[in-house]
């Protein structure tokens, strides 16, 4: 009896993120397949937390897409260069198991349809992280100026956008802004859709502190508490406390 | 809270259900939910070493016997302007019970320990609080304040005049305060003088807060553990703080207009030795202010928002800051007291002014 109870164990398969101390708060990873939100204040390290992740899946032999759509190439390259894991992760890129997308918006609006159409006919892909995904519906930032018919638009866009992340089973990581006065900016029901929220916040009091949330990890017993972290030439560092 | 019957249960939960909103820079917010409707009170935090020592300056200077009047007054005068709060008519008997058990063990559970057991006999209006380690009271050994603030609330509940006096036994093991009929009459609040202003609801509740840079409110506090709630009382940096409504500090200095440059000296006396110790290791002038400006957002002392030194000058301005009818003097004098340590100076308040739409604090020293 105790074996059959054995076999039938519903074990979640897990993803790690790629920093140590945040796979531990969520029982090693994040669930396989699961789109996570990754909210935060400007500055915090939200876009930092992405490339471990990216790394983290590309050491795997996973490829990985890093959609961005709010700053240049150049930008992102210079935010890798910060860290000890550039040298690899500019490998990496140049092997083509990690592959960088950044547009603008117009631009983007225009080839969001094929570029979708692409990642879903790509087998290779497991990995993909937008960032930001509040930018995938640019109008939202004055929600109070949209009109019906544009607001369905931001709606089916979301919706679209989820439908084909959980189809084709990839694990993700949508970056979601806050502004500095914590109120999100117009998510619409995106923290309903997502199956997590990794919250990175700081606090500034003469120094900065910064700390990770974990409110929401569906099938994890995830960690309570929060834990302090650190940005170094290691990139994102979780912080033990005593 | 315990809560030991159905009668407590329908109080708690039925007629006042409270609230703490706490995600607001700047702003503190405690509101009461309920059958009798919303009501809602602006709360601050303040460091209990601050009040302590102005308790300690005052008992060396007036003397035990005047001092203690004093602070009779002002606990009588918070603990009357507590009530206003809460219910505008009498208390049915049937409920008196509740209601003290209530009020007290809220007051107990933000560190005024001095209320943890509650005994009361309501056909004779007769009570006895006893705890231990009583906030503020602790450091000075006077607990005259407090006993004022029994009878204000007590008096307010009952519907009648009900004086109260501290019995402590070996300050801060044993506090001791009774309140009952056979006190004799020690002071009378003048209502008036002290009821919440007619406009304390649209000066004190901004409905949309709009910030200039990023500062904290009191629940990022809470989230990076900067505060926390230990044994009743709760702690910053191992500093006990005073949580009180926000008309508090000026009802203080409206007390104190007799001894107006005792007040004075000796709040910024106690902010600056705080100060000192509290930014030692912070480094810079910049970084200080940064830590100050910080702290005070998330202590509900509206939003600094604003800070611009020049040569003997130091201009501070806090957008929706607490309105009381007296003014916002305590505040300034501490926040002198604070100046005064960061940048080793012995800056005065030259100018203190407040305007409205939106709520605006401007203090100029020099």
């Amino acid at each position: 009896m105790a074996n059959k109870a054995k076999n039938t164990e519903f074990k979640i398969e897990r993803e790690s993120l790629g920093i140590k101390g945040v796979d531990e708060m969520i029982e090693g990873g994040i669930p396989r397949g699961a789109i996570i939100g990754l909210s935060g204040p400007p500055g915090v390290g939200k876009s930092i937390f992405t490339l471990h992740f990216l790394l983290e899946g590309a050491r795997k032999g996973e490829k990985c897409v890093y959609i961005n759509l709010e700053e240049p190439q150049e930008n992102i390259n210079n935010m890798i260069n910060q860290f000890e894991f550039s040298k690899e992760f500019m490998n990496l890129v140049k092997e083509g198991r990690i592959v960088i997308k950044c547009f603008t918006y117009p631009e983007y609006e225009k080839i969001y349809s094929d570029l979708f159409q692409k990642i879903k006919e790509d087998e290779e892909i497991k990995r993909i992280v937008i960032d930001s995904f509040n930018c995938f519906f640019s109008a939202s930032f004055s929600p109070e100026s949209l009109n019906i018919g544009q607001e369905v638009n931001i709606r089916r866009m979301i919706n679209q956008a989820f439908s084909m992340l959980r189809k084709k089973g990839l694990t993700s990581l949508l970056v979601l802004e806050m502004q500095l006065d914590k109120q999100p900016r117009f998510y619409y029901n995106v923290p309903h859709l997502v199956d997590g929220i990794i919250n990175l916040d700081f606090l500034e009091l003469g120094t900065i502190e910064r700390r990770i949330f974990i409110p929401k990890m569906r099938w994890t017993n995830q960690f309570k508490e929060s834990k302090s972290f650190d940005i170094n030439k290691k990139g994102i560092v979780v912080l033990k406390e005593g | 809270m315990v809560i030991k019957n159905a009668k407590d249960f329908f109080i708690n939960k039925i007629i006042f259900p409270n609230v703490l909103i706490t995600d607001r820079p700047g702003v503190i917010i405690s509101k009461t939910l309920g059958i009798f409707g919303n009501r809602k009170r602006r709360m601050i935090y303040d460091f209990e070493d601050i009040f302590a020592s102005l308790q300690r300056e005052t008992l060396a200077e007036l003397g035990n016997g005047r001092a203690s009047d004093l602070f009779y007054k002002i606990g009588k005068d918070v603990g009357t302007q507590y009530s206003f709060f809460f219910s505008k008519q009498k208390i049915p008997t049937l409920f008196l019970q509740s209601f003290i058990n209530y009020t007290f063990s809220r007051l107990a559970s933000v560190g005024m320990s001095f209320a943890k057991f509650i005994s009361f006999d309501p056909k004779n209006i007769s009570l006895v609080l006893e705890g231990e380690e009583n906030i503020i009271c602790r450091q000075t050994g006077n607990a005259s304040m407090f006993a004022g603030l029994v009878s204000g609330v007590l008096s307010s509940l009952c519907g009648e005049n009900i004086e109260a006096e501290a019995k402590c036994i070996d300050c801060s093991k044993k506090c001791r305060i009774e309140a009952n009929r056979d006190i004799s009459v020690k002071y009378l609040p003048s209502l008036k003088e002290i009821a919440p202003l007619k406009n304390y609801d649209s000066l004190n509740f901004p409905s949309k807060i709009n910030l200039p840079s990023k500062l904290p409110a009191l629940n990022d506090f809470y989230n990076f553990k900067k505060i926390i709630h230990k044994d009743t009382k709760f702690y910053f940096k191992g500093r006990v703080l005073f949580f009180s409504e926000a008309n508090m500090p000026g009802i203080v200095a409206k007390n104190y207009e007799d001894n107006k440059k005792l007040f004075e000296n000796a709040t910024i006396k106690s902010a600056e030795s705080l100060a000192l110790d509290l930014f030692r290791e912070t480094g810079k002038t910049k970084n200080k202010l940064n830590y100050l400006q910080g702290l005070l957002s998330a202590f509900g002392w509206g939003v600094p928002y604003y800070y611009k030194r020049e040569s003997n000058q130091v201009i501070f301005k806090f957008l929706y800051s607490p309105i009381n009818r007296y003014g916002s003097l305590y505040q300034a004098l501490e926040l002198n007291g604070f100046l005064n340590a960061i940048f080793n100076k012995k800056f005065r308040i030259k100018s203190l002014e407040t305007k409205y739409n939106p709520v605006v604090t401007e203090i100029t020293y020099s």
